[in-house]
Protein backbone atom coordinates (compact mmCIF):
# COMPACT_ATOMS: atom_id res chain seq x y z
CA UNK A 1 0.00 0.00 0.00
CA UNK A 2 2.63 2.53 0.67
CA UNK A 3 3.88 3.71 -2.59
CA UNK A 4 7.93 4.52 -2.83
CA UNK A 5 8.62 6.24 -5.78
CA UNK A 6 12.48 7.18 -5.22
CA UNK A 7 13.48 7.96 -9.40
CA UNK A 8 11.57 10.35 -11.08
CA UNK A 9 10.92 9.67 -14.88
CA UNK A 10 8.39 11.10 -17.48
CA UNK A 11 6.16 8.48 -16.98
CA UNK A 12 6.62 8.35 -13.09
CA UNK A 13 3.62 10.73 -12.69
CA UNK A 14 1.51 9.14 -15.14
CA UNK A 15 2.29 5.28 -13.09
CA UNK A 16 1.70 7.67 -9.81
CA UNK A 17 -1.44 8.74 -10.57
CA UNK A 18 -2.37 5.19 -12.20
CA UNK A 19 -1.93 3.62 -9.29
CA UNK A 20 -4.17 6.35 -6.71
CA UNK A 21 -6.62 6.95 -9.46
CA UNK A 22 -9.46 4.63 -8.09
CA UNK A 23 -8.68 4.71 -4.31
CA UNK A 24 -8.91 8.23 -4.63
CA UNK A 25 -12.16 7.81 -7.05
CA UNK A 26 -13.30 5.56 -3.88
CA UNK A 27 -12.79 8.18 -1.65
CA UNK A 28 -14.86 10.62 -3.11
CA UNK A 29 -17.44 8.91 -3.64
CA UNK A 30 -17.56 8.13 -0.26
CA UNK A 31 -17.66 11.80 0.86
CA UNK A 32 -20.00 13.03 -2.45
CA UNK A 33 -21.91 9.56 -2.89
CA UNK A 34 -22.72 11.18 -6.61
CA UNK A 35 -19.83 9.70 -9.46
CA UNK A 36 -20.01 12.99 -11.63
CA UNK A 37 -18.91 14.68 -8.10
CA UNK A 38 -16.38 12.50 -6.98
CA UNK A 39 -14.74 12.06 -10.62
CA UNK A 40 -14.62 15.77 -10.71
CA UNK A 41 -12.28 16.03 -7.49
CA UNK A 42 -10.26 13.48 -8.56
CA UNK A 43 -9.40 14.78 -11.81
CA UNK A 44 -9.22 18.52 -10.22
CA UNK A 45 -6.82 16.99 -7.59
CA UNK A 46 -4.53 15.01 -10.31
CA UNK A 47 -4.74 18.70 -12.25
CA UNK A 48 -2.99 20.86 -9.54
CA UNK A 49 -0.63 18.17 -8.77
CA UNK A 50 0.54 18.10 -11.99
CA UNK A 51 0.72 21.57 -12.58
CA UNK A 52 2.13 22.61 -8.82
CA UNK A 53 3.81 19.15 -7.84
CA UNK A 54 5.31 18.15 -10.53
CA UNK A 55 9.07 18.99 -9.88
CA UNK A 56 8.92 18.08 -6.44
CA UNK A 57 10.25 15.00 -5.67
CA UNK A 58 8.45 12.10 -5.95
CA UNK A 59 8.47 10.28 -2.62
CA UNK A 60 6.29 13.38 -1.77
CA UNK A 61 3.41 12.88 -4.49
CA UNK A 62 1.54 10.78 -2.17
CA UNK A 63 1.24 13.48 0.86
CA UNK A 64 1.08 16.40 -1.69
CA UNK A 65 -2.03 14.09 -3.49
CA UNK A 66 -3.89 13.78 -0.50
CA UNK A 67 -3.69 16.70 0.87
CA UNK A 68 -4.89 18.61 -2.29
CA UNK A 69 -7.39 15.50 -2.69
CA UNK A 70 -8.88 16.06 0.70
CA UNK A 71 -8.73 20.19 0.85
CA UNK A 72 -10.93 19.42 -2.31
CA UNK A 73 -13.28 16.99 -0.40
CA UNK A 74 -13.46 19.68 2.44
CA UNK A 75 -14.53 22.47 -0.19
CA UNK A 76 -17.12 19.92 -1.62
CA UNK A 77 -18.50 19.47 1.61
CA UNK A 78 -18.46 23.36 2.53
CA UNK A 79 -20.00 23.79 -0.79
CA UNK A 80 -23.35 21.41 -0.05
CA UNK A 81 -23.44 22.90 3.41
CA UNK A 82 -23.82 26.39 2.45
CA UNK A 83 -26.42 25.24 -0.68
CA UNK A 84 -28.65 23.42 2.07
CA UNK A 85 -28.36 26.41 4.44
CA UNK A 86 -29.52 28.54 1.20
CA UNK A 87 -32.54 26.55 0.58
CA UNK A 88 -33.60 26.15 4.01
CA UNK A 89 -32.63 22.54 4.20
CA UNK A 90 -31.66 21.28 7.81
CA UNK A 91 -27.72 21.60 7.69
CA UNK A 92 -25.62 18.96 7.44
CA UNK A 93 -23.20 18.33 10.28
CA UNK A 94 -20.49 20.60 9.65
CA UNK A 95 -16.70 20.36 10.75
CA UNK A 96 -17.44 22.62 13.85
CA UNK A 97 -20.23 20.35 15.48
CA UNK A 98 -18.68 17.03 14.76
CA UNK A 99 -16.64 16.96 18.04
CA UNK A 100 -20.30 17.73 19.86
CA UNK A 101 -21.84 14.88 17.86
CA UNK A 102 -18.85 12.89 19.07
CA UNK A 103 -19.05 13.47 22.50
CA UNK A 104 -22.24 11.46 23.10
CA UNK A 105 -20.82 8.41 24.52
CA UNK A 106 -20.57 5.63 21.66
CA UNK A 107 -22.43 2.37 22.87
CA UNK A 108 -19.46 0.19 23.33
CA UNK A 109 -20.72 -3.15 23.47
CA UNK A 110 -18.96 -6.03 23.78
CA UNK A 111 -19.23 -8.24 20.25
CA UNK A 112 -17.46 -11.03 19.68
CA UNK A 113 -14.50 -10.19 17.28
CA UNK A 114 -14.40 -13.17 14.90
CA UNK A 115 -18.47 -11.88 13.79
CA UNK A 116 -17.07 -8.44 13.91
CA UNK A 117 -14.24 -9.27 11.93
CA UNK A 118 -16.71 -11.56 9.36
CA UNK A 119 -18.73 -8.15 9.56
CA UNK A 120 -15.86 -6.41 7.60
CA UNK A 121 -15.97 -8.89 4.96
CA UNK A 122 -19.39 -7.43 3.40
CA UNK A 123 -18.22 -4.65 0.68
CA UNK A 124 -21.40 -3.33 1.12
CA UNK A 125 -21.89 -2.94 5.03
CA UNK A 126 -17.99 -1.74 5.41
CA UNK A 127 -19.03 1.13 2.50
CA UNK A 128 -22.12 2.12 4.02
CA UNK A 129 -20.51 2.56 7.47
CA UNK A 130 -18.16 4.67 6.40
CA UNK A 131 -20.04 6.68 4.42
CA UNK A 132 -22.56 7.93 7.85
CA UNK A 133 -18.51 8.94 9.69
CA UNK A 134 -18.29 12.53 10.07
CA UNK A 135 -15.92 13.81 7.20
CA UNK A 136 -12.49 14.59 9.16
CA UNK A 137 -13.00 10.97 10.95
CA UNK A 138 -13.55 9.37 7.64
CA UNK A 139 -10.09 11.03 5.99
CA UNK A 140 -8.56 9.94 9.32
CA UNK A 141 -9.28 6.28 9.12
CA UNK A 142 -8.78 6.70 5.00
CA UNK A 143 -5.29 7.75 5.15
CA UNK A 144 -3.98 6.00 8.42
CA UNK A 145 -5.87 2.64 7.47
CA UNK A 146 -5.88 2.51 4.15
CA UNK A 147 -3.42 4.56 2.78
CA UNK A 148 -0.92 3.39 5.28
CA UNK A 149 0.28 7.16 5.98
CA UNK A 150 1.80 7.57 9.51
CA UNK A 151 0.27 9.79 11.75
CA UNK A 152 3.07 13.12 11.26
CA UNK A 153 2.08 12.36 7.20
CA UNK A 154 -1.46 12.32 8.17
CA UNK A 155 -1.58 15.49 10.02
CA UNK A 156 0.18 17.09 6.93
CA UNK A 157 -1.89 15.50 4.61
CA UNK A 158 -5.16 17.02 6.65
CA UNK A 159 -3.34 20.36 7.73
CA UNK A 160 -4.21 19.51 11.39
CA UNK A 161 -2.34 18.50 14.43
CA UNK A 162 -0.82 14.82 14.97
CA UNK A 163 -3.38 14.91 18.08
CA UNK A 164 -6.48 15.81 15.69
CA UNK A 165 -5.08 13.19 13.99
CA UNK A 166 -5.13 10.24 16.76
CA UNK A 167 -8.42 11.73 18.02
CA UNK A 168 -10.45 11.81 14.74
CA UNK A 169 -9.14 7.90 13.78
CA UNK A 170 -10.10 6.25 17.37
CA UNK A 171 -13.34 7.84 17.03
CA UNK A 172 -13.47 6.69 13.81
CA UNK A 173 -12.86 3.49 14.86
CA UNK A 174 -14.99 3.38 17.60
CA UNK A 175 -18.00 4.09 15.62
CA UNK A 176 -17.04 1.66 12.70
CA UNK A 177 -17.21 -1.17 15.34
CA UNK A 178 -20.18 0.40 16.81
CA UNK A 179 -21.79 0.30 13.34
CA UNK A 180 -20.98 -3.10 12.30
CA UNK A 181 -21.89 -4.89 15.48
CA UNK A 182 -25.36 -2.89 15.20
CA UNK A 183 -26.01 -4.18 11.76
CA UNK A 184 -24.70 -7.67 12.21
CA UNK B 1 28.57 0.59 29.80
CA UNK B 2 27.10 -2.06 27.64
CA UNK B 3 23.45 -1.75 27.04
CA UNK B 4 20.89 -4.12 25.57
CA UNK B 5 20.22 -2.89 22.56
CA UNK B 6 16.46 -4.28 23.04
CA UNK B 7 15.82 -1.73 25.52
CA UNK B 8 16.29 1.16 23.53
CA UNK B 9 13.72 0.18 21.05
CA UNK B 10 10.53 1.89 20.68
CA UNK B 11 7.54 -0.05 20.76
CA UNK B 12 6.04 -0.28 17.22
CA UNK B 13 2.87 0.38 16.10
CA UNK B 14 0.73 -3.01 16.24
CA UNK B 15 -2.12 -2.79 13.41
CA UNK B 16 -5.39 -3.16 14.26
CA UNK B 17 -7.02 -6.41 12.73
CA UNK B 18 -10.31 -4.85 12.27
CA UNK B 19 -8.52 -2.07 10.65
CA UNK B 20 -6.56 -4.45 8.25
CA UNK B 21 -9.57 -6.26 7.48
CA UNK B 22 -11.30 -3.01 6.59
CA UNK B 23 -8.33 -1.82 4.54
CA UNK B 24 -8.68 -5.19 2.91
CA UNK B 25 -12.44 -4.92 2.20
CA UNK B 26 -11.75 -1.15 0.52
CA UNK B 27 -9.44 -2.93 -1.62
CA UNK B 28 -11.77 -5.74 -2.51
CA UNK B 29 -14.45 -2.66 -3.42
CA UNK B 30 -12.33 -1.55 -6.33
CA UNK B 31 -11.92 -4.11 -8.54
CA UNK B 32 -16.32 -3.68 -8.56
CA UNK B 33 -15.81 -0.16 -9.80
CA UNK B 34 -18.01 0.58 -13.32
CA UNK B 35 -16.06 0.76 -16.62
CA UNK B 36 -16.98 3.92 -16.98
CA UNK B 37 -15.66 5.47 -13.87
CA UNK B 38 -12.31 3.73 -14.85
CA UNK B 39 -12.26 5.18 -18.17
CA UNK B 40 -13.16 8.44 -16.97
CA UNK B 41 -10.36 8.72 -14.70
CA UNK B 42 -7.70 7.28 -17.08
CA UNK B 43 -9.13 10.01 -19.34
CA UNK B 44 -8.75 12.39 -16.02
CA UNK B 45 -5.22 11.20 -15.75
CA UNK B 46 -4.35 11.67 -19.44
CA UNK B 47 -5.74 15.35 -18.99
CA UNK B 48 -3.54 16.29 -16.52
CA UNK B 49 -0.14 15.01 -17.83
CA UNK B 50 -1.03 17.18 -20.54
CA UNK B 51 -0.85 19.90 -18.57
CA UNK B 52 1.99 22.60 -17.97
CA UNK B 53 3.73 23.34 -15.21
CA UNK B 54 2.51 26.76 -14.25
CA UNK B 55 6.43 28.00 -14.18
CA UNK B 56 6.61 26.90 -17.95
CA UNK B 57 3.42 29.25 -18.65
CA UNK B 58 5.05 32.51 -16.81
CA UNK B 59 8.08 31.60 -18.51
CA UNK B 60 6.59 31.20 -21.96
CA UNK B 61 5.38 34.61 -21.71
CA UNK B 62 7.98 36.19 -20.40
CA UNK B 63 9.86 34.97 -23.31
CA UNK B 64 7.30 36.21 -25.33
CA UNK B 65 7.36 39.35 -24.10
CA UNK B 66 11.47 39.56 -23.96
CA UNK B 67 11.29 38.72 -27.46
CA UNK B 68 8.30 41.72 -28.40
CA UNK B 69 10.46 44.44 -26.78
CA UNK B 70 13.62 43.17 -28.67
CA UNK B 71 12.11 43.46 -32.07
CA UNK B 72 10.99 46.67 -30.83
CA UNK B 73 14.00 48.43 -29.70
CA UNK B 74 15.55 47.10 -33.27
CA UNK B 75 13.27 48.58 -35.31
CA UNK B 76 13.72 51.88 -33.37
CA UNK B 77 17.55 51.45 -33.54
CA UNK B 78 17.08 51.12 -37.37
CA UNK B 79 14.74 53.50 -38.00
CA UNK B 80 16.89 56.01 -36.52
CA UNK B 81 20.27 54.91 -38.31
CA UNK B 82 18.13 55.16 -41.94
CA UNK B 83 17.10 58.71 -41.00
CA UNK B 84 20.43 59.74 -39.82
CA UNK B 85 21.70 57.81 -43.35
CA UNK B 86 18.77 60.32 -45.24
CA UNK B 87 20.05 63.42 -43.50
CA UNK B 88 24.15 62.90 -44.09
CA UNK B 89 23.56 62.25 -47.79
CA UNK B 90 21.16 64.77 -48.36
CA UNK B 91 23.61 67.61 -46.53
CA UNK B 92 26.45 65.57 -48.49
CA UNK B 93 25.09 66.51 -51.94
CA UNK B 94 24.53 70.06 -50.88
CA UNK B 95 27.91 70.33 -50.55
CA UNK B 96 29.43 68.73 -53.57
CA UNK B 97 26.62 69.67 -55.67
CA UNK B 98 25.50 74.05 -54.89
CA UNK B 99 23.91 74.26 -58.33
CA UNK B 100 20.89 71.83 -56.86
CA UNK B 101 20.41 74.87 -54.05
CA UNK B 102 19.90 77.78 -57.09
CA UNK B 103 17.70 74.84 -59.31
CA UNK B 104 15.92 74.44 -55.62
CA UNK B 105 14.98 78.37 -55.35
CA UNK B 106 14.02 78.54 -58.74
CA UNK B 107 11.89 75.71 -58.29
CA UNK B 108 10.50 77.31 -55.21
CA UNK B 109 9.84 81.33 -57.00
CA UNK B 110 7.96 79.32 -59.91
CA UNK B 111 5.86 77.89 -57.74
CA UNK B 112 5.19 80.88 -55.92
CA UNK B 113 4.33 82.20 -59.10
CA UNK B 114 1.62 79.80 -59.89
CA UNK B 115 0.30 80.05 -56.82
CA UNK B 116 0.21 84.24 -57.36
CA UNK B 117 -1.52 83.71 -60.72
Amino acid sequence: MHLSLVKKSPSALDDFLASVERRAYRSALLTTRLQADALDVVQDAMLQLVQHYREKPASEWPMLFQRILQNRLLDWHRQQARQKRWFWQAPAASEDDEDEWLAEPVDERDTNPASLLAATQDIERVLAALEQLPLRQRQAFLLRAWEGFDVETTAAAMECSAGSVKTHYFRAMQVLRCQLALTE
Amino acid sequence: MHRNPDRDVTPRHQPDPFAQALAGTLDASLAALPLDATTALAASRARALRQRPRWASWSGAALAASLLVAALSWQNLTGHVAVEDTEVNALTMLETEPQLLEDMDMLSALGEDVSDS
